[in-house]
């Protein structure tokens, strides 16, 4: 039985009488449908034609016949000259072969595979070429459908990839959105920073990070406000851990150096020399090094340009690698925590000032009522009295106690000028009026203005002055400032002996001490006497407002001079002032 | 006088304690006008003091806030003296929390200053029945 096989389907219904070598080749040349087989004489004008070629071609064979080949060829082609290069390649080396663009006589394109054979005669004369062209056309094609789809395919994959990354990156975009608005919310619930502090710890556990803690920088000193873990027996261990190695501000690296720079630090892959380095001892890096930290942050927590503390996270157990993006977060959750803090700060501070300030109101209404009661009650007991006729007997009785009142009067007028005052200075309105005055001058008037009092507390009083106290000064002011130590020195000299002493000794400044020997001020108390509504005897017992010290020390202050003390409780003060002479 | 004739223990003297000099001043002024008989002290020592020297006051006019020893502690010290513990004790202060206070030690009853000469010369006839002589 023939391999019908090997033969084309057409030549298989004809091949019933017995092959003529020659023309039944001729016949399989003319009949191959997917190729033009045809030969061109040595210069390359064709010299055959087929069937096959004219199906694939277009021409017939009397069109074509004498014609030079290049006419297949595209304008492209023709340019750079590539019918000539083909057939001298193939005379050269036997044959050529290329797939490429070729031109049917309608002008469209087909995409060719082609074999230039040279062909030769015995004497090795180039008698022409042997030309198989093919069209591969469907298979170009089919391959560049598969190439497209491929195209497509590898397209849609990276835009898959890509949509894949680009919502990954929204997601951890919206995740850290929401994460920081989580933080923003727990910020918000309370002004108890230390609460809010470990709420956000709480947050950054376990959704950003293993291990968190928050230090904060107080008084100079590093302050463990909180560590978090999922695991309680961890932050035990994390406690353990800064209870005896815990930052100190004056550690070259870690917590301590991000307060001092107030820069964020990353460490996406913690390294065992980067821990070695921060180690304070063998046990502290074994104790690191059991941790099994994989990645760090240290942000700072930072307010207006202050760096109140500094937030670490550390990843562990989930291996997470920390990149620029989670620093950035973590940066911003140290923003906003530092303003929580600085909010509940300014807060308390708020809160106790107005606690100082009712106080002080409580205070001052009782100071205020006390002159008033003994001068309403004076007042209706004189108009019970003499509210008919006066007896002029008794008209030197009434005529002393309408001056108390007077008294009363005077009480009250001082209380007024006194929170007037600290009006005036707290806004910075005082207005000095300099003038030549003699301090000794005014620490006698005042002595003498004060001796009833001095009377009634059983106290003596010992003035000396050296030198010549003179200078450039507000009297009245000066006067108010030698007063209320003169007073003070009266009321809580516990009837002792008072010294006040004048030096105008030296060329540029003028001093004045008032000492008394009475209950002192003590120790935990000696800082806040100058301060505003703050008084040493905090039971009001001493009556007067508390402001004296205060209005003592800005009037000085006004002058270009300063007062200071030395006290010792159940010893007595002394107040000491110095005020240049050319102050005003 | 005598403090303790028997039938009238009481001395009809007002004692006054209170630290502002000022106070004491017009009291003394206003309470003679008005013909009571009164003592004065200047603090809650000063007091207790002059009540270990003295008759019964028939009343005590006590102040609060007060240096060395104030209204509470002077109503303590008073209240473990069974001599004195029950002599009626008024108070007479600025404090806006005299009610509560007055409750807190016990006193009969408490005055605001700045007070009305009406309500304070009512209260001590009412507490010192006997005291008024002859108004001046």
């Amino acid at each position: 039985m023939e391999d019908r096989t090997l033969l084309p389907r057409g030549m298989v219904r004809e091949a019933v009488r017995p092959l003529d070598t020659k023309s039944d080749l001729l016949l399989l040349i003319d009949n191959v449908v997917d190729y033009a087989i045809f030969l061109l004489d040595p210069n390359g004008n064709v010299k055959t034609w087929t069937l096959g070629a004219q199906r694939m071609k277009g021409y017939t064979a009397e069109e074509i016949i004498g014609q030079h080949f290049s006419r297949f060829y595209t304008p492209e082609d023709l340019a750079t000259g590539k019918p000539d290069h083909e057939l001298l390649v193939a005379g050269e080396v036997g044959r050529f072969e290329d797939e490429g663009w070729r031109v049917r006589r309608d002008g469209t394109r087909f995409w060719a595979s082609v074999v230039i054979t040279a062909l030769r005669g015995p004497d090795g004369e180039l008698r022409g070429f042997g030309k198989v062209t093919r069209d591969l056309s469907e298979r170009k094609r089919t391959e560049e459908l598969e190439r497209e789809l491929m195209r497509r395919k590898v397209a849609r994959e990276a835009a898959q990839s890509a949509e894949e990354r680009i919502g990954k990156v929204e997601r951890r975009q919206r995740d850290a959105a929401q994460f920081l608005a989580d933080a923003s919310a727990a910020m918000a619930e309370s002004l108890d920073y230390g609460a809010t502090l470990r709420r956000i710890a709480s947050l950054v556990v376990p959704r950003m990070a293993d291990w968190c803690a928050v230090h904060l920088s107080e008084d100079g000193a590093i302050r463990k406000l909180t560590v978090a873990h999922v695991d309680p027996a961890k932050v035990a261990l994390a406690e353990e851990l800064e209870s005896k190695f815990g930052p100190r501000p004056e550690d070259a690296g870690g917590v301590a150096a991000v307060l001092r720079s107030g820069m964020p630090q990353l460490y996406p892959q913690l390294t065992d020399d980067t821990l070695a380095a921060g180690a304070r001892s063998d046990e502290h890096l074994r104790a690191l090094r059991g941790l099994g930290i994989r990645s760090v942050i240290l942000a700072p927590l930072k307010a207006h340009g202050t760096t109140l503390g500094v937030i670490t996270i550390v990843t562990a157990e989930s291996g997470r690698i920390y990149s620029d993006h989670d620093l950035a977060i973590a940066e911003e959750l140290g923003r906003r925590a530092a303003a929580a803090i600085e909010n509940a700060r300014a807060y308390r501070e708020a809160r106790a000032a107005i606690r100082v300030r009712d106080e002080f109101l409580s205070v001052a209404g009782h100071e205020l009522k006390t002159p008033l009661a003994a001068l309403q009650l004076q007042l209706q007991s004189l108009v019970a009295a003499f509210g008919g006729n006066v007896d002029p007997r008794q008209m030197s009785k009434l005529v002393q106690r309408l001056g108390k009142t007077l008294g009363q009067a005077e009480r009250l007028e001082s209380l007024v000028n006194e929170l007037l005052d600290v009006s005036r200075i707290s806004s910075g309105r005082l207005v000095l009026q300099a003038e030549q005055c003699d301090l000794a001058e005014i620490a006698a008037e005042v002595i003498e203005r004060h001796s009833e009092e001095v009377r009634r507390a059983g106290s003596s009083v010992a003035f000396e002055q050296t030198g010549d106290p003179v200078g450039s000064w507000d009297r009245g002011r000066l006067d108010q400032v030698v007063s209320n130590l003169f007073a003070n020195a009266v009321k809580y000299g516990s009837g002792g002996p008072i010294a006040v002493r004048v030096d105008g000794d030296d060329a540029e400044r003028v001093r004045l001490s008032v000492r008394d020997h009475g209950i002192g001020i003590a120790h935990a108390d000696q800082a806040r006497i100058f301060g505003r509504f703050e008084r040493a005897v905090s039971e009001r017992n001493y009556g007067g407002f508390g402001l004296g010290l205060w209005i003592v020390r800005e009037l000085v202050a006004a002058h270009g001079g300063r007062v200071s003390f030395e006290s010792s409780p159940g010893e007595g003060s002394t107040f000491f002032v110095e005020v240049p002479r050319k102050a005003l | 006088m005598n403090e303790h004739n028997g039938q009238n223990e009481h001395n009809d003297v007002i004692l006054v304690v209170d630290d502002d000099f000022d106070i004491r001043d017009t009291l003394a002024d206003v309470l003679e006008q008005e013909g009571f008989e009164a003592a004065f002290a200047a603090d809650g020592l000063e007091a207790l003091e002059y009540l270990s020297r003295n008759p019964r006051p028939c009343i005590i006019l006590l102040d609060w806030m007060m240096p060395r020893c104030d209204g509470a502690a002077f109503r303590a010290a008073q209240s473990r003296n069974p001599r004195i513990a029950d002599i009626p004790v008024v108070l007479l202060t600025a404090d806006v929390h005299a009610d509560t206070k007055s409750v807190a030690v016990g006193a009969a009853g408490f005055l605001r200053k700045p007070v009305q000469l009406s309500v304070l010369t009512s209260v001590l006839r009412q507490h010192c029945p006997g005291a008024v002589q002859s108004p001046s």
